[in-house]
């Protein structure tokens, strides 16, 4: 995967280069929790409120590893871009988070 | 006074504590927030002064047009929560009398275009001149783990495709 670089956007095309082929859809995912010393941090951090950064930096994490099995995803298929890359956030049990990405793989010229 | 005993360990930590931390919110979590606000409100205009123009579009044309020659994906987020007294105000107005939760309001809007502005700063130190069609997204993160209940979390996340 390394040295080789995927072309990502949020939009309908990759601005400036024309699509030859589709892949379909691409999807990675990963489900986060911190350790519970964090979590009790993070809640004396509440008492004024304002940014829980261990937090922050987790969620930066996993949803770049989603992304990043997202991309392994689109390699795989051949692709050398995704295209219309979107982004999911859902909270599963035991103050779990589940970070999600898809998009469309896409060959583009 | 009174003498030290055994018994007052579990009162202390368990009522007392949470009393005078709960007070300490109530104080002063209104004046550092404002604080962030101030702070946030500094950095946004530092950066039009320095940028001459914002540089986030949620539309995915640039005006006036002009050639596009690398592109990429940018992202940001922030978890924020409120503080506990907010939380204790918004969860009275929520659950008994409802209607409109003003409690969230100030905590919310500071994520938000927190949220936006470190997109400004990350894409230009990602060498990007532009960011368009941008995104943004809000999910409630709930933790049910440790049990306290205590801690609320919402992440914010704001992205876009950088564009030079």
């Amino acid at each position: 995967m390394q040295g080789v670089q995927l072309l990502m956007s949020n939009t309908e095309t990759i601005p400036g280069m024309s699509i030859t082929q589709s892949f379909g859809v691409v999807t990675g995912s990963t489900v986060r929790a911190k350790h519970i010393g964090k979590d009790i941090l993070a809640g004396f951090k509440n008492i004024v409120g304002g940014e829980l950064k261990s937090y922050t930096e987790l969620l930066m994490e996993a949803r770049n590893e989603a992304l990043g099995r997202m991309m392994a995803d689109a390699m795989a298929r051949g692709a050398n871009a995704v295209v219309n890359v979107r982004f999911a956030t859902s909270s599963v049990a035991g103050g779990a988070a589940e970070l999600f990405a898809y998009g469309t793989a896409v060959a583009v010229e | 006074m009174v003498d030290f005993q055994v018994w007052m360990i579990p009162v202390f930590l368990f009522s007392v504590l949470p009393s005078l931390l709960f007070l300490f919110s109530l104080l002063f979590a209104g004046r550092y927030q404002n604080g962030l606000i101030k702070k946030l409100l500094e950095r946004e205009n530092l950066f039009l002064q320095q940028n001459g123009k914002d540089n986030i579009h949620t539309i995915t044309s640039l005006y006036p047009e002009r050639e596009i020659t690398g592109c990429g994906l940018v992202m940001t987020n922030i978890s924020i929560g409120p503080s506990w007294w907010q939380m204790f105000v918004g969860g009275i107005k929520a659950g008994i009398f409802g209607g409109e939760v003003r409690s969230y309001d100030k905590i919310l809007a500071w994520g938000r275009q927190e949220a936006l502005q470190r997109l400004r700063e990350v894409s230009k130190v990602n060498g990007w001149d532009d960011v368009i069609n941008v995104r943004m997204e809000t999910s409630m993160l709930q933790q049910t783990k440790g049990g306290n209940g205590k801690t609320g979390s919402i992440e914010i996340i704001a992205y876009g495709t950088g564009v030079r």
